[in-house]
């Protein structure tokens, strides 16, 4: 569904990362994990266009979208929920949701974007009891919901998520990837996640990348990479020669 | 069956993007972990991060026997000794020998890979699996009994040797599956046959044959003799053991597990890139190995890739059966020859066996190569002017074929030495002093 072929990226002259190839297939969830300043969130902003790529292909459905604007990207059908939840915290709940459609906004869509509105608050409860709040007073948890239902409203197929676990406290974390897994298994959306708590992030995923220094060291299925000592180390925070 | 069709099965490009994600990693850590790859990308100015294209592997250095050789024992580990499960390794009969390590993932890999390999060749969980390829150092006993554990077969761990005991074991425990060397599927079927026991009242059902040499007509005697369908299947201890390529039942060659290794095929003596579809040398790169990554490793078989696609409905490459080894190459007046072309030759005609031997002496200056071959006991008792007009015809045959003479001997059957393991056909009796 989505293929990335030996990507670099540059800021200035510091190169963020390096020849990266990756593939999400429809349906699956895939972790890309890795330390600070990996190159994790570099990737996903140039998934959905907010960078552009030195060199490198991003092929989205078939379609070369290397060089497509963000908002054409997300028309496509690819939404990123940016690191950092970035809620427009003056706007109500509601109005964040319908900022959310404004790619799909046409005449006689007013419907339908109300239904879909109405669907996000079926499946995040608290934002419906929230809706008229300003997003800047709900707390972390609820605000990466806020986002995630924001990114939904553009009917996505693919979704890049990027640290929702970031601030959270672990029983929020495990609360909004449960959400994740749901949202694979009610709406068949992929998912690309992007995690610095690379043991939850595996858990739910069905394969995994490891980025350090902007390149991949390594692939696989989430369980081997769970089982990797490497990564046991490296982020998963275990001290092995203890 | 198919043990996994979401990879045996892939397109094409889906391929090539998961080989060349692989390859980059596996890239990416050779030359942070390896340290023999280290300084060899950097005498070489190789920069890792500028690999692009499969077609990029052709710039990599190849690696050797030697150099494993040379960095033995674990010199060439990409993972700390403590994170490695398993040692393996190879026969060395020449020179020290080779160890390969295996992380709990590689073992894991490993295993889905015999399960493939076994699963093609017709092995399902309603099966009873008798491997009678050595347990031990050498990779063929356990890799074949994780995959069929995987799978679900009935694993008889009979290991290699004690033959009658393995008939009878065949007989007792109702064996359908035998996991052997194609010789040795032949040693048990004149075991069988002193034993006074009937292949056809065996439950055999497959042979999985591997770890040596063989032709299409030591595959029909065996196919003929035990009631079996007898696939090929190819591993070398050094890259992994059994599971790199193995036959399904159509019989068409070997599909080569590319999701997990990268193919090439060299000419031997420029190491330059085969013609599609010549034979050459098969040329490995490890894709997804954690603890022993080779890079371009030579494997000195050789073979040739088959085009087309299986009427199986796997998608990976396949490879043809192994032809010889680069080394067991011999080379008479000049030509070289493989023991393989010679024992083609026997087997098309009627009247001899499989069993043969090939002996390389001098006869002044001049090279003298003789063939033993064990001929069918009545030719040789009864009708002693047919057997000469064998004799003449595999001489002929010979010479036509292989564009050298040699001298043929008929002999009685069972007088030729029997290998339990590898088989040695080849004896180099030839000086090389003045």
């Amino acid at each position: 569904m989505l293929t990335l072929k030996n990507v670099d990226v540059h800021y200035g002259r510091i190169q963020a990362a390096k020849r990266v190839s990756l593939h999400v297939d429809p349906g699956e969830i895939v972790a890309l994990i890795g330390g600070n300043g990996a190159g994790k969130t570099t990737l996903l902003c140039t998934i959905s266009g907010l960078i552009r790529p030195s060199t490198g292909s991003v092929t989205f459905a078939g379609a070369d979208i290397t060089r497509h604007s963000p908002e054409r990207i997300v028309a496509q059908g690819l939404s990123h929920v940016p690191e950092g939840r970035l809620v427009f915290a003056p706007l109500s709940v509601a109005d964040n949701l319908l900022l959310g459609s404004y790619s799909r906004h046409k005449f006689g869509q007013g419907q339908a974007i109300e239904a879909d509105i109405s669907a996000i608050y079926d499946m995040f409860p608290v934002l419906g009891e929230r809706r008229n709040q300003p997003a800047g007073t709900l707390s972390g948890g609820e605000q990466q919901m806020l986002s995630i239902g924001r990114a939904l409203m553009a009917k996505p197929r693919l979704l890049l998520l990027d640290e929702p676990s970031m601030g959270l406290a672990p029983n929020i974390t495990r609360d909004i990837f449960r959400h994740v897994v749901s949202l694979r298994e009610s709406l068949g959306l992929t998912v690309l996640l992007v995690e610095q708590n690379a043991r939850s992030a595996l858990k739910i995923a069905d394969r995994g990348y490891v980025l350090e220094t902007g390149r991949v060291i390594l692939q696989g299925q989430a369980a081997e990479l769970l089982a990797n000592r490497d990564v046991q180390r490296a982020y998963l925070g275990r001290d092995l020669d203890a | 069956m198919i043990w996994q069709p979401k990879y045996e099965t892939m397109d094409r490009a889906a391929l090539e993007q998961l080989q060349l994600e692989r390859l980059q990693a596996t890239l990416t850590r050779v030359s942070r972990n390896v340290p023999f790859y280290r300084m060899k990308f950097e005498e070489m100015g190789i920069d890792p991060d500028e690999f692009r294209s499969l077609e990029d592997v052709r710039r990599l250095p190849f690696t050797g026997k030697a150099d494993l050789r040379d960095n033995y024992p674990y010199g060439m580990f990409a993972v700390p000794l403590r994170e490695v499960v398993r040692l393996h390794a190879s026969s060395g009969t020449t020179g020290k020998p080779v160890v390969g390590g295996y992380t709990k993932n590689d073992i894991a890999r490993w295993t889905e890979l015999t399960a493939r390999v076994l699963s093609a060749a017709g092995v399902t969980k309603d099966d009873v699996i008798q491997i009678t390829l050595a347990y031990g150092l050498f990779t063929g006993g356990f890799g074949f009994h994780y995959g069929a554990e995987l799978i679900g077969a009935s694993v008889i761990p009979s290991s290699s040797g004690n033959t009658r005991r393995q008939v009878a074991i065949m007989q007792d425990y109702k064996t359908t599956t035998l996991v052997s060397t194609p010789s040795y599927a032949l040693y048990l079927a004149d075991t069988m046959d002193e034993m006074g026991v009937n292949a056809n009242a065996l439950g055999l059902k497959y042979a999985l044959c591997g770890a040596e040499v063989w032709s299409e007509g030591m595959r029909r005697e065996i196919q003929d003799r035990l009631k079996v369908v007898a696939t090929d299947n190819y591993g070398i201890s050094e890259v992994m053991g059994p599971g790199i390529a193995g036959e399904c039942q159509e019989r068409a060659g070997l599909h080569l597990n590319e999701d997990h290794f990268l193919v090439e095929i060299i000419n031997p003596e420029t190491c330059a890139p085969a013609e599609p579809g010549q034979v050459g040398e098969l040329v490995l790169t490890t894709l997804t190995k954690e603890a022993f990554p080779l890079i371009r490793y030579r494997t000195g078989d050789l073979t040739r890739l088959l085009p087309g696609i299986c009427a199986c409905g796997r998608t990976f490459m396949r490879m043809e059966r192994v032809l010889g080894r680069a080394d067991d190459m011999f080379t008479v007046k000049g030509v070289n020859v493989f023991p393989s072309q010679v024992e083609a030759v026997l087997c098309s005609i009627k009247g001899l066996t499989p069993h043969y031997q090939i002996e390389l002496d001098r006869e002044g200056p001049l090279d003298k190569a003789t063939v033993f071959v064990e001929a069918d006991a009545e030719l040789l008792v009864d009708r002693i002017r047919e057997a000469q007009a064998v004799q003449e015809t595999t001489r002929k045959r010979l010479f036509s074929e292989l564009g050298v003479h040699f001298e043929v001997k008929l002999m009685e059957g069972k007088t030729l030495t029997r290998f339990e393991g590898k088989a040695r056909r080849v004896k180099d009796k030839r000086t090389f002093s003045a």
